[in-house]
């Protein structure tokens, strides 16, 4: 009875104003509840079809059946998760028990396919509410959806509706190896019901908990606009609480994990704090972190939830884990409001994801994101970043879609490394204005679904014709560039001049000018640009003093260049730093034959 | 047991031309292995700007661009080291003869060059089959120790950060020990190679575990003494190595931590002298051989 009267309340104040934006987005409700001991949620959504004249069929996704075998093309090239599952035998699934159309029962129009499922009633139900009863199998350590020893991780839970084109089809992604999942912005009004003892970690802080007779807790939820809702469960958590900026920052963790806790709550502050003053600021009430152990070392991006992996290891004791924070965070921008397809071009939200987890690495530990400054040893994010971009067959489009990667490596070498590279030079080429196209970019297309021609389409407006002809080179075709200086020759001439030429080099296609800086022994410097009109050019100088070191491209605008030990010039050899190298080398293969040789 | 260990050393410094020899050797055989990697390296690194860090920091930056520019680079070096180790290990399997003999003999500056390098040749064949007999068996024993840390360190399974790098470095320790007494089965073998060299293998093994099964405890703590103070100066040399190139970076940092870098091999190899010294002593005082002295020889007639 109580459980009746708190629905008739709820739903009175949701009726009265849902979302934090208005009344633009459309309500998708969830009820449903998990069964722990058969690891199963059932239940059903609800929500309204577009409007669109003479829509006949209604799709929607069924993203658990990625796990209901061996042969899905989701697990096909996945290695890991697909052998334990074949050990446990633990699938996972999602069925539709019925289906209704404005109160019609359409349950025998159901088909699916994999993950795609399809209704056609064979008259119009454009605007007619659709409601799918169903049945989920959670599997045992999948990746996003996943059960293990009594703990959950619940992402892609609930059958998700499909997206109409403007044409009137349905756009109902495939979900391959690495395809992470898509859908457009609704409100959500999320009825959950688990048992007690369990803490709940969502998309949204909850708005209220009931407790039924039989030891069942029922969390109602209200969020938007979104375009998914997540939840960790587990009776391990502990909750830590604090305000930031506005927003109620939860981090749920077990026991051990405890230690972590400042280093995630400082990361997830700077990240807030930095991106929202770059593009907007955080608009939901909370944001949660949740640790869970999910079968691989990194997180996974919800909206208003981020999964962490549990951070066992001594890899936490360096920045790595900050890095992590970071780039899971700063995903609620670029992914969370920012909704670009994650399948089709995922570029869009990792790569620049990437991009700004470097910013606000440096911005935190200076000298281009230390991850490690340990005895003299120091690692950068950005050096990991240049050599996984190196590694990968350059031949791969940074615009490339998920599907389009034949492995899982080549994806997020290009994807995360090379990308992140193409993405900083986009930035860089504009300078100033660099910032308010990303503000810009963001406004233009919060809560909505851009694409590659969205993007270079704002960027055009910030940009000069060669900057923006470069940065679409670099997104559409593989894109290589080196820019190199050499063959610095100083001629004394008399006493008060000095005739000195260096060869300024180009490879690959990138028309744009380039900086370069002249050092002289005298302690003076000289900037110029080179356009360039051929691949190599002699600049000769006459001056009085001779030319110490040139350097080319000296602020790194130009992050893709490929070389970046041909970017300067020294007008006399230095051998120290080889001497130094061989130096280290030499006395590590001592210790290697000492151990080996006994002496 | 420490004033024993003590009075060794004094022997060891006896030995000085033999621990400059062998430190040399080590040295050339080490360098010779790097040149070509040194000479490659250098001829990146010398004409860029981008290289300077280098001097004071083992910037990955730089290190990472010259690996991805000369992909060959690494390759090089790592077959280098292969070959040149495989070369080292034949060449010490020569030079164990001798040392053994002097030090399971105890003719401490009673014995030239003439006699070591004959001692060397003599026992080159069972110390070259000492060391096929434990090439399998250190293998065997490297995965069980594996195996072993593995299962007791599940207990530790929920460490982070500083913890779980302590805890690694508890893993390598035991594994490190586990190896250790393995490797003295060996040095024991090699004394008994010395001390009976007329002896077939078989025998020879046999004295060897007849002389390590009650002893190994004792020898492994007399190796872990003598490790110890070269422990202390490895972290010395190494924080003094950050130091100088830090506050000097330039040539004058660089040649000092070069300089740190060799005492530190130098003292490395006295290190294993001084075991042997102790090792040698102990061996002796239960397994003369061919070092009875003459008149305890018994003659039947």
């Amino acid at each position: 009875m109580s459980m009746m009267w708190f629905r008739s309340i709820f739903l009175f104040f949701l009726l009265s104003g849902v979302s934090v934006f208005g009344n633009d987005f459309d309500t998708l409700r969830i009820v449903a509840s998990l069964d722990t001991l058969n690891k199963q949620i059932s239940g059903y959504v609800e929500y309204r079809l577009p409007e669109f004249q003479d829509l006949t069929t209604a799709e929607f996704q069924l993203f658990p059946n990625v796990y209901s075998s061996d042969s899905t093309a989701y697990l096909k090239d996945y290695k890991q998760l697909r052998n334990r599952l074949k050990k446990s035998e633990k699938w996972g699934w999602m069925v539709i028990d019925s289906a209704f159309i404005s109160g019609a029962d359409v349950s025998d129009s159901v088909k699916i396919e994999y993950t795609r499922g399809a209704i056609n009633a064979g008259s119009s139900i454009s605007g007619g509410s659709l409601r799918l009863h169903f049945t989920l199998q959670v599997p045992e350590r999948g990746d996003r959806l996943s059960y293990n020893k009594g703990d959950y991780v619940l992402d892609g839970w609930y059958p998700r509706p499909a997206m109409l084109k403007a044409d009137g089809t349905w756009y109902n992604p495939f979900y391959s190896t690495m395809a992470e999942l898509v859908g457009d912005y609704y409100n959500f009004e999320v009825e959950f019901t688990a048992p007690a003892g369990y803490v709940i970690a969502a998309s949204s802080g909850p708005d209220s908990t009931v407790q039924t007779e039989d030891s069942l807790n029922t969390t109602f939820y209200q969020i938007g606009p979104m375009h998914d809702f997540a939840l960790a469960l587990s009776p391990h958590y502990e909750k830590l609480e604090m305000e930031f900026n506005g927003v109620t920052i939860g981090i749920f963790l077990r026991e051990f994990e405890t230690p972590v806790y400042p280093r995630v709550r400082n990361a997830a502050e700077k990240t807030i704090e930095y991106m929202g003053k770059l593009c907007r600021s955080y608009p939901y009430r909370s944001l949660n972190y949740a640790f869970a152990d999910v079968g691989f070392a990194g997180g996974i991006e919800m909206p208003g939830l981020i999964i962490l992996s549990s951070p066992r290891g001594s890899i936490m004791a360096t920045g790595f884990l900050d890095a992590l924070v970071i780039h899971e965070t700063v995903h609620e921008w670029f992914y969370g409001m920012v909704g670009s397809d994650q399948i089709e071009t995922p570029w869009l939200d990792e790569a620049v994801t990437e991009y700004f987890t470097y910013r606000i690495l440096r911005e935190m530990h200076g000298d281009d994101g230390l991850l490690l400054d340990w005895w003299g040893l120091k690692v950068s994010q950005r050096d990991q970043q240049r050599f996984v971009s190196d590694m990968f067959d350059h031949e791969y489009l940074l615009t490339n879609p998920t599907y389009g990667f034949a492995e899982e490596v080549d994806y997020f070498g290009v994807i995360y490394s090379r990308g992140n590279l193409i993405v900083e030079t986009a930035d860089k080429l504009l300078g100033e204005n660099g910032d308010f196209f990303w503000r810009n970019y963001f406004d233009t297309y919060r809560f909505k679904r851009p694409g590659t021609a969205d993007f270079l389409s704002i960027y055009k407006k910030y940009s000069d014709s060669l900057s923006h002809r470069a940065v679409e080179k670099m997104l559409e075709t593989p894109a290589f560039l080196d820019w190199s200086v050499g063959n610095l020759d100083n001629e004394i001439i008399s006493k008060d001049t000095v005739k000195s030429s260096f060869i300024l080099g180009r490879k690959g296609d990138i028309d744009n000018p380039v900086d370069y800086r002249i050092y002289f022994v005298s302690g003076d410097s000289l900037s110029g640009a080179w356009l360039p009109k051929y691949d190599r050019e002699k600049i000769r100088i006459e001056n009085e003093s001779p030319i110490r070191k040139v350097v080319i491209d000296p602020d790194n605008v130009f992050a893709i260049d490929a070389n970046l030990l041909n970017n300067s010039v020294l007008s006399g050899e230095d051998n120290l730093p080889g001497f130094r190298f061989s130096s280290g080398i030499l006395f590590l293969v001592e210790s290697v034959l000492s151990y080996l040789g006994g002496l | 047991m420490i004033g024993e260990i003590l009075s060794q050393l004094r022997n060891v410094l006896s030995l000085k031309r033999l621990w400059v020899g062998l430190y040399l050797c080590k040295f050339i055989m080490a360098g010779l292995i790097i040149l070509p990697f040194a000479m490659v390296a250098n001829s990146e690194l010398s004409l860029s700007a981008f290289s300077r860090s280098l001097v004071s920091d083992w910037d990955l930056s730089v290190i990472l661009e010259l690996i991805a520019q000369s992909p060959d680079l690494m390759p090089m070096l790592l077959a280098g080291v292969f070959a040149g180790a495989l070369i080292y290990l034949i060449i010490m399997q020569f030079l164990n003869g001798g040392i053994y003999f002097l030090t399971v003999s105890g003719k401490y500056g009673k014995c030239d060059w003439k006699e070591f390098f004959a001692e060397c040749g003599g026992g080159f064949r069972h110390n070259l089959y000492i060391t096929f007999l434990m090439l399998p068996v250190y293998l065997v024993f490297l995965i069980s120790a594996n195996v072993f840390v593995n299962i007791i360190s599940f207990a530790a399974n929920d460490l982070i950060g500083k913890a779980a790098l302590i805890m690694m470095l508890i893993r390598f320790g035991i594994i490190f020990l586990i190896m250790l007494v393995v490797s003295i089965f060996a040095d024991s073998a090699r004394s008994a190679a010395a001390a009976y060299p007329d002896n077939n293998f078989r025998e020879i093994l046999k004295i060897a575990a007849d002389y390590y099964r009650p002893r190994f405890r004792k020898i492994t703590m007399v190796y872990l003494l003598t490790f110890i103070p070269f422990l202390i100066v490895w972290g010395m040399v190494e924080k003094g190595a950050l130091l100088a190139t830090g506050y000097s970076a330039g040539f004058v940092g660089v040649m000092l931590e070069f300089l740190l870098f060799q005492i530190c091999s130098f003292i490395r190899t006295g290190q294993k002298l001084w075991y042997l010294a102790c090792l040698g002593k102990d061996f002796r005082s239960l397994y003369q051989g061919r070092f009875l002295p003459k008149q305890a020889e018994l003659r039947l007639e």
